[in-house]
């Protein structure tokens, strides 16, 4: 399919525009460190890596997110809306390589309720207006569940253990059942000494220790993980290795995971659930509610699904996540996501909250071809 | 006369002195004319072989290009250096030289990392405690990402090392490496060890067959005579199974 003239804005340059979004025309090619630091070297076998004349790493960009973050932290501007349209790129091994997106971001907003329903009111509207039918949208809430595992108490070995399978069923599935079952192997090739001060529970002088073996060995300070660090994750470890998940626990998880209701009564059922389980969840749920209620506003609600155990598992993603599939697939014609965490972690000074979407053009356009399945 | 067949043999330390010994109790003598300067050389007896001097990763690169038809290279550049290796390359059999581990080692003193699970653990934990990714020194890339892949580690960064790799977490360049190690002394004196379940590839020198050259069936009758005379055990009947796999899309 032959990709829309950049400059001159894309199908949904005047939807975009009227709610306030600038819009960007973005090099296709992007410096590849940034990629690699918010989403993992993992991410460098999905997206092509070249170089340029000095030796510089580039990447064909694999989505517009990061990019659109990027100018904005360049422009060095207050709150702003963004909308773009081109092709990303991505290594896959079935399906083309290449693939046209147009996409909304909003950073900055304070209103995080209202930036979540009005951008997720705007891709279904787009998406709509790409001729679309038979809409419907599924929610997820990655604070939710985090918040759910703070509540539990979890240890922190445990909690991002769980938060970085969030969204990976086959994943959750395999570390929920791994910590529930007893772990019993104490880590015994340290020397005496370490294993005496840890048996002591003596966690100043295992640090010492640690210290000391660090600075004895060369280790340049400040460079990586500190003493501290190690004799406290060595000792966190040494008490989890006598302990596993609390089957009540287990069984608070699971079901959680499995929770799916329709928006409309998602809040009720989650405050139920949440009293049943006896957890405090009072704040991310005021603001679950609070969410919902601006959705309702927008979207016909008998079209979306909550789902528990429904996020991504990368950690730059902190709230609603969503997508939308039409009529005759399963396969998603847009997604997006609230990812309060990405602006700092790409070098702004200070965490910006942030939330957008793409809509998967090739998925929508065409007739007769692949949108038409 | 055919196009000959291309054998490529390292051209230069232990893996050359190896191979050539290899040769040379098979009875196979490795012509060099013009003294150690020149690239190419002849099998004495073999009118339709040609002998390539590379170095190991040129060799591992050669064979999935296609480009020779036999070499001996070490199993972790096969794997490291050529995309869909299996695809590319057969290995016939072992030679029982050039042994090394590819693997993954963390500083001693970290006394809380034992295996890759933990080391999942501080990769997810790093950045919030550092404000960056955790990283590795490598100059296996390809081998690290796949391993780390398998154990469900994204969250972490590479960093190209071109040689004294093991020095890099002690002068704060990295925080782990993935290197290969024959006893783990080199490891051991810079205060390194070697994850449980850290052990990527027992590596050593095979006999690697290209799928990916022409095969016709002069050069296959000269492969199959030279490898038999070789003394290694299984090494004709690896050259057999793979044969068959040759693609023959020419």
């Amino acid at each position: 399919m032959p990709p829309a003239p950049d400059k001159a804005g894309g199908r949904l340059a005047r939807l975009f525009g009227e709610a306030g979004a600038t819009w960007l025309d973005l090099p296709v090619l992007h410096p590849v460190d940034p990629f690699l630091e918010a989403a993992g070297e993992d991410i460098r076998r999905r997206i092509f890596v070249t170089e340029g004349a000095s030796g510089e790493r580039f990447c064909l960009r694999p989505d517009f997110t990061i990019p659109v973050c990027r100018h904005h932290l360049a422009a060095g501007s207050g709150p702003a809306r963004y909308a773009y349209e081109g092709l990303v790129f991505r290594r896959q091994a079935a399906g083309a390589p290449e693939r046209l997106e147009t996409g909304f971001e909003a950073i900055g907003g304070a209103d995080e309720a209202e930036d979540d329903a009005s951008t997720l009111a705007l891709a279904a509207d787009g998406v709509a207006a790409l001729g679309a039918t038979g809409l419907a949208v599924s929610i997820g809430d990655i604070g939710l569940f985090t918040a759910l595992l703070s509540a539990l108490n979890l240890p922190d070995a445990w909690r991002r253990r769980l938060r970085r399978s969030f969204g990976v069923p086959a994943l959750m599935a395999a570390n929920l059942a791994r910590l529930a079952e007893p772990n019993g192997s104490e880590n015994t090739a340290v020397d005496e000494e370490f294993a005496d001060a840890a048996r002591a529970g003596d966690a100043k002088a295992l640090e010492t220790l640690v210290a000391e073996t660090l600075a004895g060995q060369g280790y340049m300070p400040g460079t990586g993980r500190t003493a501290a660090e190690i004799a406290g994750r060595y000792l966190d470890q040494r008490a989890l290795s006598e302990t596993h998940l609390d089957p009540a626990i287990l069984r608070v998880l699971e079901a959680y995971l499995a929770l799916e209701y329709p928006l409309a009564e998602a809040g009720d059922r989650l405050a139920a659930f949440a009293a049943d389980a006896g957890l405090d969840l009072a704040g991310p749920l005021a603001l679950f509610a609070a969410r919902a209620a601006a959705i309702a506003e927008r979207v016909p609600t008998d079209t979306i699904r909550f789902a528990g155990g429904f996020g991504r598992p990368l950690d730059y993603y902190t709230g609603l996540v969503f997508q939308i599939t039409a009529a005759g697939s399963d396969d998603p014609v847009a997604g997006g996501g609230r990812y309060d965490r990405l602006m700092d972690m790409l070098g702004a000074p200070s965490p910006v909250p942030a939330i957008g979407f793409a809509i998967r053009l090739d998925r929508l356009d065409g007739g007769g071809g692949e949108g038409a399945r | 006369m055919s196009d000959p067949l291309v054998i490529a043999i390292p051209s230069k330390g232990r893996l050359q002195e190896k191979t050539e010994a290899l040769f040379q109790a098979g009875g196979l003598v490795v012509e060099k004319p013009g003294g150690s300067r020149n690239y190419r050389g002849r099998l004495s007896g073999f009118d339709d072989v040609e002998i390539a001097f590379l170095s190991a990763s040129e060799i591992a690169r050669e064979l999935g290009a296609g480009r020779v038809h036999l070499g001996v290279t070490g199993e972790d550049l096969v794997r490291e250096t050529v995309p869909d290796a299996d695809r590319r390359i057969a290995l016939a059999a072992p030679l029982g030289f050039g042994r090394a581990d590819v693997v993954v080692a963390v500083p001693v003193a970290w006394i809380d990392v034992s295996s890759m699970e933990d080391l999942d653990d501080v990769a997810a934990g790093y950045r919030a405690a550092h404000g960056r990714r955790l990283r590795i020194a490598t100059k296996y890339w390809n081998l690290t990402e796949r391993f780390f892949a398998s154990h469900g580690i994204a969250l972490y960064r590479i960093v190209e090392s071109l040689g004294a790799t093991e020095g890099a977490p002690a002068a704060g360049l990295a925080d782990a490496i993935v290197d290969i190690t024959t006893t783990g002394s080199t490891l051991r004196a810079n205060h390194l060890k070697i994850l449980e379940d850290g052990v990527i590839l027992r590596s050593e020198a095979n006999l690697a067959v290209s799928l990916r050259a022409a095969w016709p069936q002069p050069a296959r009758t000269a492969a199959g005579r030279i490898v038999t005379a070789l003394p290694v055990a299984g090494i004709a009947g690896g050259l057999e199974r793979a044969l068959p796999r040759i693609e023959t899309a020419s």
